[in-house]
């Protein structure tokens, strides 16, 4: 499977947050959940994917190409979806559809202002009247009407009710019904991840944890919950995060085949993250 | 670059409104004193006044490129445009043309308002004046422009304004006075407006001036270039 984006070795330094040594991929025909905790370096990530920044060191490849020299072309393959309203809020979506023939040679109109009524948005309302799941729903209905075959997404989600969530997450869905498609997703929210990812890449302080098959990760890990004593027991080197309990310890390990007599529980996306984060 | 002209005059026709007003009062202010006072000898008041209206509603067409590019930079369009098939040179390209056109209508406001004056005085239509009214559009030209790296560095075109304002305010009227005294070596008053129309009917100066302002626009377009290219704009 080839891998339409390719992150290999990326370093960015700023004053008060570095990347360090960063580097993941997303195979085509696949949706990639990117998590990490508020400030993790998922957003700077993706603006380096998307050539809006320059990394000090590493490469990124976007759809076979350097991501600081994507040709235009390939731009129109890419939709993007940043958090939040990106539009000037003084835009009506019939204005935005002007603004966007000019701006994309492969915007297509008729899917941009059906996507606009199938999500149920004016076409006539200034944007700065919309609500945050409105405005989330018009730059989705914006990224998908230019012939778009990457999805990249920046906290697509956060901020928003869990109905607008689920029903965003099914058009994400229905977008990978086209297997040529892509979608790479950064999230805190790692529910969201449960069902829609294939693969789920862990930042965590600018420093890459891991990038695994998400049902893989999930087999992989496990929650032993155990008494002190038999915490005393477990090899530290397979402890990867601890929460000590008054009655009860819980540990996150990835081998707890080792130790058949602790009971063992499967964790969520979320618990795995949490405890990564907590240890770290 | 069809798209973001197209997006930045949709959204801020107000500016446009708003130098159409100052260029009616000016026209207004002008006729009163072309009426009520003695023209001989106030011939510097008006000629000072109609000029200041002049600057103004010159200035207000292009104010809003400049806050444009700063609510763009604040809610991230900027960076949507860059990850779009937009390229760096096509965004600076598309700032400078913005001000240009702006600056365009500005002119043409000031035209209108020496045509209105025209009626009580035929003086205000002459060669000399309408080369100064050129001369200052491109000099808002490369004011506007001289702000948009500024502009994308301290996300504010308030400070960006400031600061070029006052860069500017020394760059010009202090080699007025200079080339004035020069000049005018027995002169010892200085006026900025007989300064400004001393120097500009020197036979060298047109050229110069030109080709002054086009090496700045080139200058502020490769900064420009640089800084989108460096990446960080939002």
């Amino acid at each position: 499977m080839e891998n339409c984006i390719e992150v290999k070795g990326i370093t960015k330094n700023y004053k008060q947050f570095s990347l360090k040594d960063v580097s993941f991929s997303v195979p085509s025909g696949s949706v990639v959940g990117f998590i990490g905790e508020n400030g993790a370096g998922k957003s700077t990530s993706i603006k380096a994917i998307l050539g809006l920044i320059k990394p000090d060191g590493g490469e990124i490849t976007v759809l076979g190409e350097n991501s600081l020299k994507l040709a235009a072309d390939t731009k129109e393959k890419i939709g993007v979806v940043f958090d939040g309203l990106t539009f000037p809020e003084n835009l009506t979506a019939k204005q935005l559809d002007k603004v966007m023939r000019g701006i994309y040679k492969t915007w297509n109109s008729e899917k941009f202002f059906g996507l606009i009524g199938k999500f149920e948005l004016p076409f006539d309302k200034k944007f700065k009247t919309f609500s945050r799941g409105m405005e989330m729903r018009l730059m989705i209905a914006a990224a998908l009407s230019h012939g778009t075959e990457l999805l990249i997404l920046d906290e697509p989600t956060s901020g928003l009710d869990p109905v607008m969530r689920a029903e965003i997450l099914d058009i994400f869905l229905e977008f990978m019904q086209d297997e040529t498609h892509s979608i790479l997703m950064s999230t805190h929210i790692t529910s969201d991840l449960e069902h829609i990812a294939d693969y789920i890449c862990f930042i965590h302080k600018g420093e890459m944890i891991f990038t695994e098959e998400r049902n893989e990760m999930l087999e992989k890990h496990r929650i032993l919950k155990c008494t002190d004593e038999q915490l005393d027991k477990i090899d530290k080197s397979d402890i990867i995060g601890l929460r000590k309990g008054r009655f009860q310890n819980e540990v996150l390990t990835a081998n707890a085949e080792k130790y058949p007599d602790i009971p063992a529980d499967a964790p969520t996306i979320e618990e795995i993250m949490v405890f990564y984060v907590k240890e770290g | 670059m069809r798209g973001l002209l197209y997006c930045n005059f949709t959204l801020n026709k107000k500016w446009f409104l708003f130098s159409g007003i100052v260029a009616t009062l000016g026209a207004a202010v002008g006729a009163v004193l072309l009426n009520v006072i003695d023209r001989e000898e106030s011939a510097q008041l008006i000629g000072s006044t109609i000029l200041l209206f002049e600057l103004v509603a010159m200035l207000l067409c292009p104010e809003w490129t400049g806050r444009q590019l700063e609510s763009n930079l604040k809610n991230r369009f900027a960076n949507y445009t860059l990850a779009s098939p937009v390229s760096h040179n096509v965004f600076v390209l598309t700032e400078l043309i913005q001000n240009v056109i702006c600056t365009a209508i500005g002119f043409v406001m000031c035209l209108a308002m020496r045509g209105v004056l025209c009626i009580f005085d035929n003086s205000f239509w002459d060669a000399s004046h309408i080369k100064l009214l050129g001369g200052m559009a491109l000099f808002v030209i490369v004011f506007d422009f001289a702000l948009t790296p500024l502009t994308i560095k301290l996300k504010s075109s308030e400070k960006a304004g400031a600061i070029v304002g006052v860069i500017a305010g020394f760059g010009v009227i202090g080699p007025a006075i200079v080339l004035y005294r020069t000049l005018h070596p027995d002169d010892n008053t200085f006026n900025l407006l007989n300064a400004i129309l001393s120097v500009t009917e020197k036979p060298w100066f047109a050229p110069v001036y030109i080709g002054v302002c086009a090496a700045m626009l080139a200058v502020f377009y490769a900064i420009t270039y640089h800084t989108v290219k460096k990446g960080d704009v939002c």
